[in-house]
């Protein structure tokens, strides 16, 4: 049985408190937020009797393995590598950092002290990523040379109000919420991106001053082309535009022109059925637990989660430059 | 009272000449009065020979004796695109119209070159996007005309066929690419300033050995910032659905989102000889060739002109080298 303790009570964690109520082989043994009532609030839920508002006072405690952190983007850089100089093992939310240099240090420092480290790239894990990828494995459709990834809908159904719009604390829309496409696709096409172009709008959020719209496509080392969209600029709010092509050289996995099972003429007009977002955070905090019982190296290593945050890095410099941008250039 | 009709001949049965004749001899307001060609090779005076007894047209081996005729008013003209600019000059100087093959020309000086054929002489010329008279098409342009989703501000097309053996030898860009930038361009009548592409020759032997492209991704950026791309290619394996590929496009507006499929409507049959796709209503081939005539009959002038087809050329042009390059190329590019 690991003894967990969680990192950040807000937010995305509320997904992960459910999954580890599930999880097998593992306990939430202490909780730590800013705001001492999540964190207490969590910890009740979770059945742990500690809770703290100090990290650090949680990665003292001996008795815990591993470490979940769900903190703000930008503080994941140094929480995850002083639980990894702790001798914790991680998961830590996507994007791994909002930096490759925090990346960096993150890897850099579960190596050192030999833990193990995963990056929560959820949508590995879904039951439509998992399913394609076993499809791509099994050579149904040859060798996947050709993605396009469409998703999106209206302004975001989460809190974008206070500082989750700032781009200092989450790292912005491209890279927040951009890895989980880039992930995905890296997952698929099993290649290593070369460049990236991206373009992307301000939409419905003029107030705001971020792109609510962006589209990148990614050139692959295979020769693969990788092109995902993700909206929030679409109106009305309800239409969750869904589709999603893989084309091998010896066949296609075609989602058709709408993911969702469901879908509502009502007064309010066209709405699509919801994906079930739990499923993969269960799953996702299953795999963590299950490397950690069995020694096994996780799905998603901490590398991978660099992948996509450079790929969202350089698809942001690629919106402000309009210009492709190489990987592997900068940081 | 009789129905006025147009003479036309036909020029050559090369190219998509075939379903072009077929639509005029299928159109009452058409008669065919001669097949010809200029400068035929012996195969293909063959097949014009064929296709005129059976569909009882003379054939008249030399153009100059058609074009010197005053019962035709038009061709079609299909004859090779290396020879195109010649056959445009000398047709056009005879005040013949004109429907003219896609793609129309492999080069922008070449377009240059009939589009001053064109306008010098006075005629009417179409260029054969015949993709642009899918109904769903046309009537997405009355909707976006309406302002049913507000302004767009992106335009998403894909066009991927499902069928065959072999890539197109020009490769598909070439071979393709017209039909659905003619078709973003019609709905979204803005310059594009921008085009970025990667391709690839994933699917067919005869593309990778030439190292011609089956497939591609283009990403283009229009004024007023408006963003538009174009999946593009031939893939070997039959569409589940039964479809001859997909041909969708998707525009995101202001206050709302429209999507096309041009494959519908339609009927999936799944039977005795698997899954196939039975779409009904207007065929978009029929539908251009009677714009053409109407366009004759009435004195308008036809859609996909020469400038069209060669504004789709130099995106083409621009996605191939944006591709060969990896950087993005502005337009427009030198003539």
């Amino acid at each position: 049985m690991a003894n967990v303790a969680l990192i950040g009570a807000g937010g995305v964690s509320r997904l992960h408190v459910a999954a580890w109520l599930k999880a097998d082989g593992a306990r939430v043994v202490g909780v730590s937020d800013l705001v001492p009532e999540l964190a207490q609030k969590a910890a009740g839920e979770l059945g742990s009797e500690r809770w703290t508002t100090d990290y650090r006072e949680l990665l003292d405690w001996a008795d815990v393995d591993a470490v979940d952190v769900c903190t703000t983007e930008n503080t994941h850089g140094q929480i995850a590598s002083e639980a990894a100089a702790r001798g914790k093992h991680i998961l830590v939310e996507k994007p791994i950092a909002t930096t490759l240099a925090d990346a960096d240090r993150i890897i850099d420092a579960a190596n050192a002290s030999g833990v193990k480290l995963m990056v929560a790239q959820t949508h590995r894990f879904y039951d439509y990523s998992r399913s394609a990828r076993d499809a791509i494995d099994s050579g149904e459709i040859g060798t996947p040379v050709y993605v396009r990834l469409c998703t999106g809908g209206g302004f975001w159904n989460q809190d974008w109000t206070g500082k989750r719009i700032s781009p200092g604390d989450t790292g912005g829309n491209v890279v927040t919420n951009g890895v989980h496409l880039a992930d995905t696709l890296n997952f698929w096409l099993g290649s290593r991106p070369v460049s990236v172009y991206a373009q992307a709008r301000n939409v419905t959020s003029a107030h705001l001053q971020m792109d609510d719209y962006f589209m990148f496509t990614i050139r692959y080392e295979s020769g693969a082309i990788g092109v995902c969209e993700l909206s929030r600029a679409n109106v009305p709010r309800s239409n969750s535009f869904e589709s999603t092509t893989i084309l091998g050289t010896g066949g296609e996995l075609n989602t058709g022109t709408q993911h969702s099972s469901r879908w509502t003429h009502g007064d309010g007009g066209l709405a699509f059925g919801e994906p079930e977002i739990q499923q993969g955070f269960d799953a996702e905090i299953q795999a963590f637990v299950d490397c950690l019982a069995e020694g096994r190296t996780p799905p998603v290593s901490g590398e991978d989660g660099r992948l996509a945050l450079e790929v969202c890095l350089a698809a942001g410099r690629s919106i402000e430059s309009g210009e492709v941008v190489l990987l592997g250039e900068g940081g | 009272m009789a129905i006025e009709k147009i003479g036309v001949a036909i020029v050559s049965l090369s190219g998509q000449q075939n379903s072009y004749a077929q639509a005029l001899y299928d159109n009452p307001r058409v008669q065919i009065v001669a097949v010809t060609d200029d400068d035929p090779p012996a195969a293909d005076e063959q097949v014009n020979r064929r296709w005129a007894e059976e569909h009882g047209a003379p054939f008249v081996p030399d153009l100059n004796d058609v074009l010197s005729r005053d019962d035709v008013q038009a061709v079609s003209l299909c004859s090779a695109i290396d020879r195109r600019v010649a056959v445009v000059r000398k047709v056009a100087a005879a005040g013949k119209h004109i429907l003219g093959d896609k793609p129309l020309t492999e080069t922008l000086a070449d377009g240059d070159a009939i589009i001053d054929a064109v306008d010098r002489a006075g005629v009417k010329m179409m260029v054969g996007h015949n993709f642009r008279f899918n109904p769903a098409i046309l009537d997405a342009r009355e909707s976006l005309k309406r302002g049913d989703v507000g302004l767009p501000w992106a335009i998403h097309s894909e066009w991927v066929i499902a069928a065959g053996a072999r890539a197109a030898a020009i490769g598909e860009l070439r071979n393709h690419a017209m039909y659905p930038l003619d078709a973003v361009l019609y709905l979204v009548p803005e310059k594009v300033r921008s085009v970025y592409a990667i391709t690839g020759s994933y699917f067919f032997d005869n593309a990778k050995q030439s190292g011609v492209e089956d497939m591609a991704f283009i990403t283009m950026e229009m004024d007023r910032g408006i963003i538009a791309t174009t999946s593009l290619g031939r893939t070997p394996v039959q569409h589940t659905n039964g479809y001859g590929g997909d041909q969708t496009i998707r525009v995101m507006g202001t206050h709302g989102m429209l999507f096309l499929d041009a494959n519908r409507p339609s009927w999936t049959a799944h039977g005795r000889s698997g899954t196939t796709n039975l779409t009904y209503g207007p065929v978009q081939m029929s539908s251009m060739v009677e714009h053409f005539v109407s366009c004759i009959l009435e004195d308008r002038t036809p859609m996909c002109s020469p400038r069209d087809a060669r504004d789709a050329l130099e995106i083409t042009l621009a996605a191939l080298q944006s591709s060969r390059e990896n950087r993005v190329v502005k337009l427009p590019l030198p003539a």
